[in-house]
């Protein structure tokens, strides 16, 4: 396969040239660069784990051999698990957040040395984890109590007290990097500090409750007279700051449960009964799978209108689902405790509503950017695949969401394949195809290389789809039949319908998507080391936009800054003759014209468009001009 | 009229209607999205997206149906405390292994097949003795009728009623340890 055939063949963020005060900084830009990379690099290993627990598995074992024992099954799972939901998304989160600030909000990091700390504190962290559950600990990635102190000369576990405090040591110094991560991320939305638009824009609200409002899309409530004295933040920011919100709401009780294991860990009394402690566990364990999922969400608001080329009618919706998420991507947690019968029936009762407004939120993301898509001129690249099937991974994850969101059906489903298959669809084929995308979006931006192949990319997506959506399904089929989840061997010859169900067969094909999707990572790897070995891309001179393009212009357009003059910032640089007329994303013209010029009058339908439509729009431009 | 959700109907068959229902809906989509991109409308950009408004009040509408209309549902005793069980049996669970007992006898005098006339209103209560278990009931045929979490410290309960007799299963759906696959017990379910 000759690189040069195929090179440039992906498309991407256009890479240009940095200038002075480009916010996305190239100190920035390795940073993101190493986050990501650890980010995947735990994904490899990790999905290495899940190859490892599906030949373990009793059926599928005895036709391929065993790969380990029931011993090592719970320590899989358990390395299984939380390297995906904490080794491959909080690196991926912690990425992906610290560059949308810069990139779409314009603003520096608010400290960009405390990058480097957010990455090694996690990293030796989560590596800490990792290490103590190869040395033996194993009592899940959900570690209910009182399970992981089990261990000892004399518990029924196989791992020691040793094992349990070096894993809540590990998760706790893991976790303290969110805390460095969301003062940073706080710091970039809120900060006095920047000398721009969303702090001074002349007759409008700059108060702390209005830049709140706005950072969690709360604006799309207001009503229009105070909405028009509120900067709005870019969709992005939205989704980073949500998720970055839930995560340090749902902290302070996941960190009591954590310094509790660590305590009793060290042949302490601990401080928390089970019911607490699992209360404690799930209030944070629960937002861990949108940690990386909402800024995602962020990304599909983002991009999607570079792929249809055209811009939503009105931001209104895609703003609209975010308090909403803000709120019940905490409160939902209870529903895993849905069959405690001793826990309180009003956090039952909660829990279940809140799923069904997730599912509500989802149903109107979903539509809105679906509404986007219909009937444009959609651009398949290799990112807009990947996103689109992340689409299609969440809509049948969120339908299986809402059947095991509901305290009666829950009854059938709780611990069962049924929720495998429904986080395997929601995490594998959402959240980690969407990853995938951005990343395959951002990558030359951020490392300055230009991708080695797009076949390769192409024989990642098609493999990682096929054998994605057929795990997860063959998992469904498997949870309707009752089949645990976490067994070593859910064969056994005490249980004839075991074998009348043909448990086997379905073991088997969950071993072979399994086996697809890992092989299908064998390409990326290839892929992302020729790229990251090949040479740097040269940006032409001419290329460089800081000062020429709008893009580089702070983005925020107000109504103050628009009035009659057109959506045109004050502190805009004219478009170049040539910019200018290169098509933009296709304007609004039923709505309000070309989105930086909309039509007078019609300034109040397409305002809350501008942040970052006005970049997205820009992006389109500069793909096309490269 | 019943209280428990297969007197409604719901069971996994149910539930497997619903996700291909779901599958079904989004695979149909998802193929007239991709037509539509390969036939763009020049002129009315954003058909689809006027419907919005009309999209969200339907999942609304259905959603909080759907919630409402299973409440009813729930088989645990909270949920029903007008009905007085007929049968209670007391549920020990320990690594790796069930002991099912008659009150007061909680956790001694286990039967290793506990039996239980058909047709009872059974009342479960469940306590471990070690870590968390799952007590997970399957049918003869291998369907799950029910479980409910078991707690150490806490005793948890859940209402069943049983309409066929035959052999029931006892799996532990709680991952409680590395013999955790092999803990399995069973209800004899009687016909008298």
């Amino acid at each position: 396969m000759s690189s040069a055939s195929t090179v440039s063949e992906i498309d991407h963020e256009p890479v240009v040239a940095t200038g002075a005060a480009d916010p996305l900084t190239p100190y920035t830009k390795k940073w993101v660069r190493r986050l990501l990379y650890l980010s995947f690099l735990n994904f490899m290993i990790a999905g290495t784990l899940a190859l490892f627990m599906r030949t373990d598995q009793g059926g599928a074992a005895s036709n391929i051999g065993p790969l380990g024992s029931a011993t090592v099954f719970g320590q899989l799972l358990t390395a299984h698990g939380l390297g995906m939901f904490v080794g491959w998304q909080f690196p991926f989160a912690y990425g992906l957040c610290s560059y949308v600030f810069p990139k779409y909000m314009k603003r520096k990091l608010f400290s960009e040395r405390l990058l480097p700390i957010v990455f090694y504190s996690f990293a030796i962290g989560f590596y800490m984890v990792w290490f103590s559950i190869f040395w033996g600990f194993g009592p899940g990635w959900y570690f209910l109590w009182p399970l992981p102190f089990h261990g000892g000369p004399a518990g029924s576990a196989p791992w020691g007290l040793i094992q349990a405090a070096i894993f809540f040591a590990g998760m706790i110094l893991a976790n303290l990097s969110l805390f460095v991560f969301a003062y940073n991320i706080f710091g970039s939305a809120f900060s006095g500090k920047y000398k721009d638009e969303y702090n001074e824009a002349p007759r409008m609200n700059h108060s702390m409750s209005a830049k709140f409002a706005a950072s969690i899309g709360f604006d799309a409530y207001m009503p229009k007279a105070v909405r028009s004295r509120v900067l709005g933040y870019p969709v992005a920011v939205i989704a980073a700051m949500v998720t970055t919100l839930d995560m340090v709401i749902s902290a302070p009780p996941f960190f009591t449960l954590l310094v509790d294991g660590f305590w009793t860990s060290m042949s302490q009394p601990g401080f928390l009964n089970n019911l607490v402690a699992k209360n404690f566990l799930w209030i944070n364990y629960h937002p861990i799978v949108y940690f990386a999922f909402f800024p995602l969400i962020g990304m599909y608001y983002t991009l999607v209108p570079i792929f249809a080329n055209r811009n939503f009618s009105s931001m209104r919706w895609a703003k609209a689902p975010w308090p909403i998420l803000l709120i019940t991507g905490v409160g939902v947690y209870s529903h895993h405790l849905f069959i405690d019968t001793s826990q309180p029936y009003l956090l039952q009762f909660v829990a279940q509503n809140m799923s069904m407004s997730i599912g509500f939120a989802s149903g109107i993301s979903v539509f809105t950017l679906f509404a986007l898509i219909w009937r444009s001129k959609y651009n398949w690249t290799l990112t807009a695949k990947f996103l689109f099937a992340s689409i299609i991974g969440w809509i049948v994850g969120g339908v299986m969401g809402v059947e095991n969101g509901n305290n009666a059906l829950d009854l059938y489903e709780h611990n069962t394949y049924i929720i495998v298959s429904h986080f395997h669809f929601n995490a594998l084929d959402g959240i980690v195809l969407a990853a995938f995308g951005v990343l395959y979006w951002i990558l030359p931006e951020i490392s300055n290389k230009q991708w080695y192949s797009k076949t390769l990319g192409e024989i990642h997506f098609w493999g990682t789809c096929v054998g994605g959506f057929g795990l997860a399904f063959d998992f469904a089929a498997m949870g309707y039949l009752g089949v645990p989840r976490r067994e070593y061997n859910p064969i056994l010859a005490s249980l004839p319908f075991t074998q009348t169900l043909d448990y086997h067969a379905y073991l088997l094909g969950a071993f072979f998507f399994a086996f697809v999707a890992a092989a299908a990572q064998i390409p990326f790897i290839w892929n992302i080391i020729k790229t990251l070995s090949g040479p740097s891309i040269i940006v032409p001179a001419e290329v460089s936009v800081t000062p020429q393009v709008p893009v580089s212009v702070p983005t925020p357009v107000t109504r103050a800054t628009e009035g009659a003059q057109g959506n045109v910032p004050e502190n805009a640089v004219n478009l170049t003759p040539a910019l200018s007329t290169i098509a933009s994303p296709q304007s609004e013209s039923d709505v309000s014209g070309d989105p930086l010029n909309p039509a007078p009058g019609l300034l109040g339908a397409n305002l809350d468009v501008s942040n970052n439509q006005n970049d997205e729009s820009n992006s389109a431009n500069r793909l096309k001009e490269l | 009229m019943g209280i428990f959700p297969a007197d409604f109907g719901m069971n996994t068959t149910y539930l497997t209607i619903i996700l291909v229902m779901g599958v079904a809906i989004t695979a149909v989509a998802s193929i007239a999205l991709y037509w539509s991109t390969r036939h763009p409308d020049e002129v009315d950009k954003h058909s689809l997206a006027k419907y919005e408004k009309y999209w969200v009040a339907i999942i609304l509408v259905i959603f909080i149906a759907f919630s409402i209309s299973t409440f009813g549902m729930l088989p645990y005793p909270y949920a029903h405390a007008n009905i007085t069980p007929d049968m209670t049996v007391d549920v020990q669970a320990q690594q790796f292994a069930w002991c099912l007992s008659s009150p007061p006898n909680w956790g001694t005098s286990c039967q290793s097949a506990y039996k239980i006339p058909v047709g009872l209103n059974v009342l479960f209560r469940v306590n471990s003795s070690d870590v968390t278990h799952g007590f997970g009931v399957y049918d003869p045929a291998g369907a799950i009728v029910f479980q409910v979490q078991v707690m150490p410290g806490f005793v948890n309960s859940i209402l069943y009623r049983f309409t066929t007799p035959g052999i029931y299963y006892i799996r532990c759906l709680e991952f409680c340890g590395y013999g955790h696959f092999a803990m399995i017990g069973q209800i004899n379910v009687t016909s008298s």
